[in-house]
């Protein structure tokens, strides 16, 4: 037994053991303090909640308590065991035992002896394997939904095993490996650090364990920090729309901070495995502050830059060198293209779809000539580090901060943009600047330049860079604990949103998630977000497509008639009408009285089953509670449907089944959603049918080539006014019709409701001639959580359904609304009597 | 060239190109320079050229890493393996 161990846990290096001090208990007990604060703050912050993040303490602090007591040999171990039990948790048996076999593959193939060639060979064939299950060719739902997680653990580590295994070999720790392998941090966050592997086994026990967990703490209370920071600033240089400078510049800044956010990710996943003993380097410098493009590349993400510089740079650079002068240029210009096509890899892998755009490749090309031209330019490195700069020599270096800074600002939005068209649209409201603001924004800019300057001077006076890093980390404690301060004596939905964010994070948690912003990070970072939604997932994941037809007209897409799917597992049935509802007679019945649901997605119920949707639960209730009468619901919504195709419903479909009465649904932020839509009419080239519609188009001077912000844009002004005429047309058709019409306002599941809100689209329906509702109290004292989907599908869930049908039927049966009572009906039900 | 020698040339170089000229007081032959990151790849890379045209050696791609370049005690003991093959 003994021996069986002594194999298993060699002992290590004594050089190395020599190097370790012993932690004491106190500092044990002080670590465990520090973890366990630094998980309430990000529950308090609900910071990344939606990725599983709360769950991680159950796990980590028991984890770290065994690693911080047992001996050195059992270290790695320990940090392998947190990995497998988080997967197992995460996971379940099947999907964590299919995801532990995927990781070990390559273990395998880099452990055991085989030649490179073989290992090269194995390797491709087993990432063609994965890419088979990642393209759902080969279909095993327990295994294709773990293939994100062991495609961001290992697309990048194989690669470096293939290069280690062929230039420096590979370490004979096996528990190492393994760790190296068993990267617990991508099982939350997707988006993790491309840690080097020979930096990584070395660094095993490489300092003693008070100075590595002081640095592993540093990592992960400045990686919260830089969440909540990165909220901040979302909040503060929120835009709703760019116009001029004045709001471009904002614009510009709040788009590029999304970096605070991967800094945070990765910074925290740093921290992660720092805490166990690995003493892995800060990922990121001070790059926001960087005075050139060379000391930017240098300083944003820094394992990203020594993975290429050794994985491209110096190859090409010892190509080509004795065969071209230009050898630099062309392998660092080499580094930024490749960069393009790994991060499009990445992305391939992570999110399941090939895509990429020309504004992609343009952003990697104009940085990798920005960094590759100055990197020429300043080709003498003469580090200043040591040298006091002068005031004044800081004041230049702040002018040059804020010249890098702009240029990746805007870089980034190319990134962003979903188009070239896009994005020189947005950059050309840049010219609309005036007098008064140009001299405005010039003022802050000097401040700027000012402050840094005299902040640069301060700090190099003061020798700041002598500060110890555990004194960082109290700053950054001290700080988030008056945060928390903060939001246990503030709470105040007036407040301003940079404040709202601190002080009621569950309310601007889910609203983030609603924006799902375009871009290269979001979408990994959404596809981890949305794991949850995977693993629920027992079945092959349907497209609505299967059940709807598109069309050439102003519907865009309707439900095929008599189909059957089982959708995000909830089962949506189609009648013969092509209504997700229950089979009715066509002809109507004299004694019943018919009422049509003209909604959207919540009114169609998505993410619930047939007879969990609201419209089915309050037409059984109804029909229930008045044996004597009956009162049938035709369900029109669809999912995406806007207030154009309901005018067209009504003016083709609907009083075919000669409704008493028809409710159009109407939701928050109508006209923002129907802006949407209709610039896909205008991309699509959908012909507007409409004499009123095709004047908007013509008057707002939209056609299919522009850019969709600008098509946007420039239909904005209209929405109110299409809105205006579609009502008019549809209560024009119910009086033609003898139909009553009425109009429900019904609060999405993440509102924060205010009367400008509902007024919004409300006052438009009571001066065309609806009779208006707003069901205000259907979500009363009920937590966004449970009632909604998920945290990034916000559609009412079961619950959602329940309480709405409550709300819904208290409406519709309230005798001061008279809403089941037209001259037709009341005739019907006195013949019933 | 002996090992002394060469440690003296080497330290020359780091002086003339990336200190212009004088070494700073608290410079030893243990400094770091790669991991600290007070050389960058491409005077990593120039520091290299000089010392192949200067030894007559040849040096390999995947040996620009902070092992064998990271200090001058570091840069020395490479360059004398490199000059034993």
């Amino acid at each position: 037994m003994k021996k069986t161990i002594a194999l298993l846990f060699p002992e290590e290096n004594p050089a190395i053991t020599a190097n370790v001090q012993r932690i004491t208990f106190a500092a044990i007990a002080q670590n465990i303090f520090a973890l366990c604060l630094l998980f309430f703050i990000i529950k308090k912050f609900e910071i990344e909640s939606n990725t599983g993040i709360n769950s991680l303490p159950y796990f980590l602090i028991p984890a770290y308590l065994l690693y911080a007591i047992v001996p050195i040999r059992f270290k790695a171990a320990v940090y392998v065991t947190l990995f497998v039990s988080c997967t197992y948790f995460a996971f379940g048996w099947l999907s964590g035992s299919v995801l532990l076999l995927l990781l070990l593959i390559p273990f395998f193939i880099f452990t055991i002896a085989l030649t490179w060639n073989y290992r090269l060979l194995l390797t491709i064939l087993f990432l063609g394997f994965m890419c088979l299950l990642r393209s759902d060719i080969l279909y095993m739902p327990s295994v294709n939904l773990v293939i994100p997680f062991a495609a961001s653990v290992l697309i990048f580590r194989v690669i470096l095993l293939l290069y280690e295994s062929k230039y420096n070999g590979i370490h004979n720790n096996h528990w190492l490996n393994l760790a190296y392998l068993f990267s617990f941090n991508h099982l939350f966050f997707l988006l993790g650090p491309v840690v080097d592997y020979k930096i990584f086994v070395r660094s095993f026990q490489a300092v003693n364990a008070r100075e590595n967990t002081n640095r592993a703490f540093w990592f992960l209370f400045s990686g919260a920090f830089l969440f909540i920071l990165h909220r901040i600033s979302t909040a503060i240089f929120a835009t709703d729309a760019v116009t001029d400078l004045n709001t471009l510049i904002p614009f510009l800044i709040g788009n590029y901070l999304v970096v605070l956010k991967i800094v945070a990710t990765l910074t925290f996943a740093v921290g992660c495995i720092t805490l166990f003993g690995f003493q892995l380097p800060n990922p990121f410098g001070l790059f926001l502050f960087a005075d050139s493009f060379k000391s930017y590349w240098r300083k944003v993400n820094i394992y990203w830059r020594e993975f290429m510089m050794k994985l491209i740079y110096y190859p090409v650079y010892f190509e080509l060198r004795k065969k071209s002068s230009y050898a630099f240029f062309i392998a660092l210009f080499s580094t930024f293209i490749f960069s393009w096509f790994f991060h499009w890899y990445q992305k391939t892998w992570i999110t399941g779809i090939i895509s990429s755009t020309s504004t992609d490749f343009l952003f990697w090309l104009a940085l990798g000539l920005l960094v590759a031209f100055t990197s020429n330019a300043q080709n003498v490195s003469v580090d200043n580090k040591g040298l006091e700069k002068t005031f004044s020599q800081n004041l230049l270096k702040g002018c040059k901060v804020l010249l890098v800074f702009t240029v990746m600002s805007v870089l980034w939005l190319l990134w962003k943009s979903e188009s070239l068209a896009d994005f020189f649209f947005i950059l050309s409201k840049g010219a609309n600047v005036k007098l008064a603001s140009g001299a405005k924004i010039a003022g802050v800019v000097l401040i700027c330049i000012c402050a840094f300057a005299w902040v640069s001077f301060f700090v190099q006076k003061k020798k700041a860079e002598n500060l110890k890093q555990e004194h960082g980390t109290y700053v950054i404690i001290v700080l988030l604990s008056l945060l928390l301060l903060l939001q246990y004596f503030y709470r105040n939905t007036e407040s301003p949103k940079w404040l709202s964010v601190i002080t009621m994070p569950e309310k601007v948690a889910t609203q983030e998630q609603e924006k799902n912003e375009a871009g290269y990070y979001e979408s990994i970072m959404n596809t981890g977000a949305n794991w949850e939604i995977s693993l629920k997932r027992s079945r092959r994941f349907n497209s609505l497509d299967e059940i709807t037809v598109r069309t050439n007209d102003l519907l865009l897409q309707k439900f095929a008639p008599n189909k059957t799917l089982v959708y995000n597992e909830h089962l949506i049935t189609t009648n013969s009408f092509g209504l997700r509802d229950k089979q009715y007679a066509f002809a109507k019945p004299d004694s019943v009285y018919r009422i049509c649901l003209l909604g959207t997605s919540y009114e169609l119920g998505m993410g619930v089953d047939d007879s969990e949707v609201f419209e089915s639960i309050t037409e059984q209730k109804l029909n229930t509670k008045n044996a004597n009468l009956k009162i049938e619901m035709l369900n029109f919504s669809m999912g995406g449907y806007c207030v154009v195709q309901q005018f067209e419903l009504m003016q083709k479909v609907v009083p075919s089944y000669k409704p008493d009465e028809i409710i159009l649904f109407a939701h928050t932020d109508e006209l923002r959603r129907f802006n949407n839509f209709f610039c896909r009419y205008i991309k699509n080239g959908t012909d507007l049918k409409y004499d009123f519609l095709k004047k908007i188009k013509q008057e707002a001077g939209v056609n299919q080539h522009q850019s969709r912000l600008e098509i946007k844009e420039r239909l904005l002004p209209f929405m109110a006014q299409i809105t205006a005429y579609c009502y008019r047309g549809i209560v024009d058709q119910c009086k033609k019709q003898n139909i009553k019409p009425v109009w429900v306002f019904l609060p999405t599941t993440t509102d924060l409701l205010t009367p400008t809100k509902i007024n919004e689209v409300r006052t438009l329906a009571v001066e065309e001639g609806f009779e208006t509702y707003v069901l205000n109290t259907a979500y009363a004292h009920t937590n966004g959580k449970d009632i909604t989907m998920s945290e990034t599908d916000t559609h009412p869930n079961k619950l959602g359904h329940f309480l709405i049908a409550q709300s819904f039927y208290n409406l519709l049966t309230d005798s001061s609304n008279h809403l089941l009572e037209t001259t037709t009906w009341t005739k019907n039900k006195s013949k019933i009597q | 060239m002996d090992k002394e020698q060469i440690k003296n040339s080497v330290r020359n170089y780091i002086a003339q190109n990336i200190f212009g000229n004088k070494l700073p007081n608290d410079f030893n032959d243990d400094t770091a320079l790669v991991s600290s990151r007070l050389m960058d790849s491409i005077s990593t890379l120039k520091m290299i050229n000089h010392f192949e045209d200067e030894l007559k050696i040849e040096c390999k791609a995947h040996e620009v890493t902070a092992d064998n370049l990271d200090s001058v005690n570091v840069f020395t003991a490479f360059l004398l393996r490199k000059l034993s093959k």
